[in-house]
């Protein structure tokens, strides 16, 4: 079983891990420039952090992009799944099959889900400590940092199996996925929820200037409770994931994985 | 063949026209709202009023150079793959209409109307945008997003995306590894763009600018009193940011900035329509070449 999911799977294993490995050596390349950069003003903190925040905003214009992943996810791994290509037999999957195939792919996705977290917090910690921690912009790299990346790469994932079950036609599931994802993404962003994750602490602010933009005021406390959001986060995203897979498990149970 | 393709496209072409209501619908709403937060206000006071209703819009407006993307995954990709994929193009290729009049209105067709598309989508984003004129948020030129997403490059950008979908589909000849190979492609010109565009001109040099200029400054130097020109003051290298503008006014060097002004918008558009256009023709080439050359 295992075989046959990689035989026909491999495709985008092969580019997903490949993609983590072109992101890696990026990554990598960056903060060894970075590194060189630092070497020549070793000699003072104030002058390294002026060399980093230039370099820092060269990488923030990609940086927030790949919050965007798992849309490729949902679409590559997730739709084609019980989405009918045009090409392939109707399938006569037993439901053991299904879920077996289902558990595996899954646990792949989270798995790289996590080594992609781990790769773009690592990197982070890597420039983080020379930087001052307001101006990281923590609210872009909150999504590609942590567990919160898994999360929303088997959430995708699970988005697009569900929706190629129901919708059963390729492209038509690969654009409900699409909408769905960046619906769910922009709503978090656009609705400001992980500044509700907690009670924000009162900061008295001495410098006026920061006022008016809330995330911006609330950076300590984001350090903080970095690991707390992180986990509410991914716990909401588990609880979607969930209630998306019964839909799936409801819709295979009924009608079968192969009509 | 007119009614052929809109037949078999229609679902892309409806739902891209429902998108573009919405996109249209959800600016005008908000431009009314500029129009209203405006009022009399000039200056420093106008800049502020607006600016958290421009940061509002701009969270959804930033992924809006996304949306060429789309196209070609939708749009193009299909157009070929799918008849190669299915093998029903061993029926569509061999009717009394010629291969040649297939792809005129298929890829001609469908082409016309996404260049369409994205004009649309440039004319009202321009539109937009020039409901905050005299503020910084209308600049166009140095926003990586929204330079792409105005003007007539927007729809260069549609049509670049639907032929290179359209030939991902020819070569690769399935659908699935086609929309990845669209959209992989798509996402690495985009951010070249965001690079390459920067040296559309030889950058204007001004020397000891009052505050920040209007348009995309590219870079920063400094020159000193013989004349010559170095990246960094020696003296002020190893001094704070917040102190840093203190310790240059305290120096004897004067500092010089890079930037493309705003008023090379226009021209810059055309040089980027330019580029992509000529992509597209030759994506184009290679749909041509796999439809009416290749054996089926």
């Amino acid at each position: 079983m295992t075989w046959v999911t990689w035989r026909q799977r491999r495709g985008q294993v092969l580019v997903t891990a490949g993609f983590l490995a072109v992101l890696g050596a990026v990554l990598l390349g960056y903060s060894v420039v970075v590194a060189g950069r630092l070497a020549e003003f070793a000699a003072d903190e104030a002058g390294r952090l002026t060399r980093l925040t230039t370099v820092w905003s060269d990488a923030s214009v990609v940086l927030p992009w790949l919050a965007a992943v798992p849309a490729a996810i949902g679409s590559f791994w997730g739709a084609p799944l019980l989405a009918r290509g045009p090409h392939q037999l109707a399938r006569k999957e037993s439901r053991t099959w299904l879920l077996v195939r289902l558990g595996e792919l899954g646990g792949m996705v989270v798995l790289t889900g996590l080594v992609f977290g781990v790769l773009v917090t690592a990197w982070v910690a890597d420039v983080a400590p020379v930087a001052e921690a307001g101006r990281l912009p923590a609210e872009s790299l909150f999504a590609v940092t942590g567990v919160v990346p898994a999360a929303w790469w088997l959430f995708a994932f699970v988005l697009g199996t569900t929706v190629g079950a129901l919708v059963r036609r390729l492209l038509p599931a690969l654009a409900v996925t699409l909408a769905v994802f960046l619906a769910a993404h922009g709503a978090v962003l656009a609705s400001d929820v992980r500044e509700h994750y907690a009670t924000p602490e009162r900061l008295e602010l001495t410098t006026p200037a920061v006022a008016g933009e809330s995330w911006r005021t609330s950076t300590p406390a984001v350090a903080d409770r970095y690991w707390r959001f992180q986990w509410t986060e991914a716990g909401i995203l588990l609880l979607a994931t969930t209630l998306l897979g019964g839909a799936l498990a409801n819709r295979v149970a009924r009608r079968g994985a192969s009509t | 063949m007119i009614w052929l393709t809109w037949r078999q496209h229609r679902a892309q072409l409806l739902s891209t026209a429902a998108l573009l209501l919405i996109i249209g619908g959800g600016l005008l709403v908000h431009g009314l709202g500029t129009a209203d937060l405006r009022g009399d206000l000039t200056g420093p006071d106008l800049e502020s009023a607006v600016s958290g209703h421009f940061r509002a819009a701009y969270q959804v407006l930033g992924w809006l150079p996304l949306l060429p993307g789309l196209i070609g995954l939708f749009w193009g990709a299909p157009l070929v793959a799918r008849e190669l994929e299915r093998g029903t193009h061993r029926l569509a290729w061999t009717q009394s209409v010629t291969r040649r009049r297939w792809l005129v209105a298929k890829l001609g067709g469908l082409g016309l109307v996404a260049t369409a598309g994205g004009l649309a989508v440039g004319f009202v984003v321009d539109t937009w945008l020039s409901t905050f004129e005299g503020t910084r948020f209308g600049e166009r030129i140095g926003d990586a997003a929204l330079f792409s997403s105005s003007g007539v490059a927007a729809g260069a950008w549609w049509l670049f995306a639907f032929t290179l979908g359209a030939a991902a589909g020819a070569v690769v000849r399935k659908l699935l590894p086609a929309l990845a190979v669209t959209i992989a492609v798509f996402l690495v010109v985009m951010f070249v763009f965001f690079d390459l565009r920067t040296s559309f001109a030889e950058p204007e040099r001004l020397v000891d600018p009052q505050g920040i200029p209007a348009g995309l400054v590219t870079g920063s130097a400094y020159v000193a009193p013989d004349g010559t020109e170095v990246a960094d003051i020696p003296e002020c290298a190893d001094v704070h940011r917040d102190d840093m503008s203190a310790c240059v006014n305290g120096s004897d060097y004067t500092s010089v900035l890079y930037v493309q002004p705003e008023t090379r918008y226009w021209q810059f558009q055309w040089t980027e329509a330019g580029i992509l256009l000529g992509a597209a023709l030759l994506l184009g080439g290679v749909v041509a070449y796999r439809v009416v050359r290749r054996p089926l």
